[in-house]
């Protein structure tokens, strides 16, 4: 499970509709996750988990300021869904559900402050140290390698950047990689083994068109050549999860995304709890049930959708029995399926998702032998002969290689993100004992140069919402990087502007400007 | 290879973004102070002078020739040529008694040798205002390298920048099997509607749902390729 939001965090505005992102993720994907992982330890269910923690992600959730406007935002929900009760109060269908929403929202404050003290970091590492979690990493600020790899540096400082901090907040080196968007060219591995990371995930494609033909397919993992192991991701056990047509998540009885009070109450009664422009966005509470295609949307029932998520969970795992029967006797060892998700699928779109999730740990621990959960590192352990081959480049995004990322809507970046990089790498060699301040500014330089390579701006300005926030994030990095490159080779740092940038942007603290130094 | 409308296309676009104003409501970002547009224009960056926002430019003072990846089948490049590495040239092409005819970018089929033993190449004509094209290469796993160049009138090519090499991904599965793990029979399909499938299956949500929407859309998933 990919979990995983680019860096936003904006100080100087005292609300800010893109940092609604995270507060929504905490809400709704991220403790819901947590109340399942506890309730299956509580209940003595053995489950295996493997969930990357971005290390932007991580940096928010050990962030002071944005964890207090969490609280902040948090209690404008639960003041909403006060209201929404008492608005709902004589309806039969939406007075259970407004009090469902403000129950959630109460019990999202009690674990987010009381059981955590606000950084949810120490849940997940709670679950890493009962060995069920396998946290792994991620490029530090969720880089697409394949288009930074001309500047090799480059994609070692993303690699090593972030398997530290990973080390610092979760206390362990990460065994594991999820490389951003199954972004992989050959000659990555090497870096990652530089770092001491043991296996990585490719596409399904990475891994059937890799050399030498792979005698296992996807269903068991391989070394490259630098000894990293990759594990190709299964396509039927993904597809039953998202496809649009088949999918669990589009079910009638599940919870309908698209309808939000947000847009569908009268503006003066919603208004104060909207984006602070005044612009209707979501507010997270939701009545009505998928339905169906039309626009007629009929209440929600949890009853029944729960019902649903148990049969799906049911369904999940005996086609996975069917699979695994059926592969054990082809390859005569144990088949291992990959199926990766984003984590924000679960509970943010996909409300059900937890719950789903839940309920398959819960039947695969009771109710069947022929399968079980287990991590690429548990599996590698076990069967640690494995063929050695080179995986193709491939990624995981539409028409499976770089085009998400590399067109006539965001190419524009990369010859900036390349100079960039070329000129951080010469100003490190040339200072390689900077002091003081400019110190100071080499690793602020660092920090600004790895915010502008983020893949999701490259990504936002392809989908087509939040475009101009995108530009502009991708416009300020190489802005604020040039200009202190430009102070540095002036012998003229501003002190106060870099005081300023500092403060903004506060990933990273502990970065080190000499990782650019080959 | 080439291709016109593509390129017209773009080309137009540029023109769209250069006309229409910009519909900025809020400046988020830091306004920056006089002298530092001063530096940053020294260093290879505009700044506009109404909107304090940034833009970076175009021209860093380099002489660069970039290729990248897109698919097994496309791939990007992007460059930037000094003045003065340009009247080099045009003073070559002059002391040869040759006349320029095109500019263009030459690409490669390095696969395995070095370019000056390249399997083939072939030409795509540059218009003056260009400085990124995307190339139909049409090869999966073959090596590439580029050169954009001045084409004589007399036929003769003159080198203005050299890129690096890139490869394109293999598409379907490799011919070479290694003799101990050998897959066995019924494994997986190698037929080639199967592969496709593999690549242009569905993707996972977050590449059809923006996750960072916040308005909603019909559109969840986009029609199959």
């Amino acid at each position: 499970m990919h979990a995983h939001l680019p860096f936003v965090r904006h100080p100087e505005h005292d609300r800010f509709l893109e940092e609604e992102w995270f507060y929504e993720a905490i809400t709704e994907t991220y403790i819901p996750l947590i109340k399942v992982f506890h309730s299956l330890v509580r209940d003595g269910v053995d489950f295996r988990l493997t969930m990357s923690l971005t290390p932007t992600l991580l940096s928010m959730m050990v962030d002071p300021l944005l964890q207090a406007r969490y609280v902040r935002h948090l209690h404008r929900l639960i003041e909403l869904s006060e209201r929404e009760i008492e608005r709902t109060r004589d309806d039969g269908a939406f007075r259970p559900l407004a009090q469902m929403y403000h129950d959630l929202f109460l019990e999202a404050r009690q674990i987010f402050c009381d059981r955590y003290q606000n950084d949810l970091t120490k849940a997940f590492k709670e679950f890493q140290d009962l060995g069920k979690l396998e946290i792994i990493t991620c490029a530090a600020t969720h880089a697409f390698s394949p288009l930074l790899d001309v500047q090799r540096q480059a994609v070692k400082a993303q690699i090593k950047v972030g398997a530290d901090l990973h080390h610092k907040i979760l206390g362990r080196r990460p065994r594991g990689i999820w490389l951003p968007e199954c972004g992989y060219s050959p000659g990555l591995d090497e870096i990652l083994k530089e770092e001491g990371i043991k296996f990585f995930v490719v596409d399904t494609h990475g891994i059937l068109f890799g050399s030498p033909r792979p005698k296992y397919g996807v269903y068991a993992p391989v070394y490259c050549p630098s000894g990293t192991a990759a594990f190709g991701r299964d396509g039927e056990s993904s597809k039953s999860v998202w496809s649009a047509n088949e999918g669990y998540p589009g079910d009638v009885h599940y919870r309908e995304f698209y309808r939000d009070i947000g847009f569908d109450l009268d503006y003066d009664y919603i208004g104060p709890y909207l984006n602070a422009d005044g612009t209707r966005i979501a507010t997270g509470i939701k009545y009505y049930r998928i339905t169906g295609p039309g626009t007629g949307k009929e209440p929600y029932s949890p009853e029944a959708a729960r019902q649903k998520a148990a049969l799906h969970a049911g369904n999940f795992m005996f086609n996975r029995q069917k699979q695994i029967e059926h592969l054990q006797g082809v390859m005569g060892r144990p088949p291992v399926i990959v199926a990766p998700y984003d984590a924000e699928l679960f509970g943010h779109w996909w409300f059900e998702g937890p719950q789903w999730l839940d309920f398959l740990f819960r039947k695969i621990h009771h109710d069947q032998s022929t399968l079980k959960a287990i991590t690429p590192m548990e599996y590698l352990e076990r069967y640690p002969k494995n063929q050695v081959m080179t995986p193709s480049m491939s990624s995981w995004g539409y028409n499976g290689y770089a085009e998400v990322w590399l067109n006539g809507s965001n190419d524009w970046i990369y010859r900036h993100l390349h100079k960039a990089a070329e000129r951080m790498v010469e100003a490190a060699g040339r200072h390689l004992r900077a002091g003081g301040l400019e110190r100071r500014a080499l690793n602020q330089m660092a920090r600004e140069l790895l915010l502008a390579q983020s893949s999701d701006w490259a990504f936002i300005m392809k989908t087509g919402s939040h475009v101009s926030y995108a530009q502009k994030r991708t416009k300020n990095h190489l802005e604020r990087f040039t200009r202190l490159w430009s102070g540095l080779n002036e012998n003229y740092i501003d002190r106060g502007y870099l005081e300023g940038i500092e403060s903004t942007d506060n990933i990273f603290p502990d970065i080190d400007y000499r990782v650019y130094t080959p | 290879m080439r291709k016109p409308l593509r390129s017209l296309r773009k080309f137009i676009r540029k023109i769209k973004l250069k006309v229409t104003p910009h519909r900025q409501k809020k400046q988020r970002g830091t306004p920056i102070k006089r002298s530092t547009a001063e530096a940053l224009l020294r260093h290879g960056f505009v700044m506009e002078e109404k909107v304090p926002s940034f833009e970076p430019s175009t021209r860093y003072g380099d002489n660069t020739l970039v290729l990248l990846v897109r698919d097994s089948w496309w791939i990007y490049a992007y460059w930037e040529v000094t003045a003065r590495r340009e009247g080099e040239i045009a003073a070559r092409i002059r002391r040869e008694d040759l006349s320029r005819d095109k500019t263009v970018l030459r690409i490669y089929d390095v696969t395995g040798v070095s370019l000056l033993r390249a399997h083939s190449f072939f030409d795509i004509e540059i218009g003056g205002m260009a400085d990124n094209w995307y190339i139909d290469v049409g090869k999966p796993d073959r090596e590439w390298q580029a050169e954009l160049g001045v084409r004589t009138r007399q036929g003769k090519f003159f080198m203005l920048l050299r890129s690096n090499v890139v490869r394109t991904p293999r598409f379907g599965v490799s011919d070479i099997v290694d003799e101990e793990w050998v897959a066995p029979d019924g494994l997986y399909d190698t037929t080639e509607k199967r592969l496709k499938e593999a690549v242009y299956s569905e993707r996972p949500w977050s590449q059809y749902h923006n996750p960072y929407a916040e308005v909603p859309t019909a559109a969840l998933v986009p029609a199959k390729p």
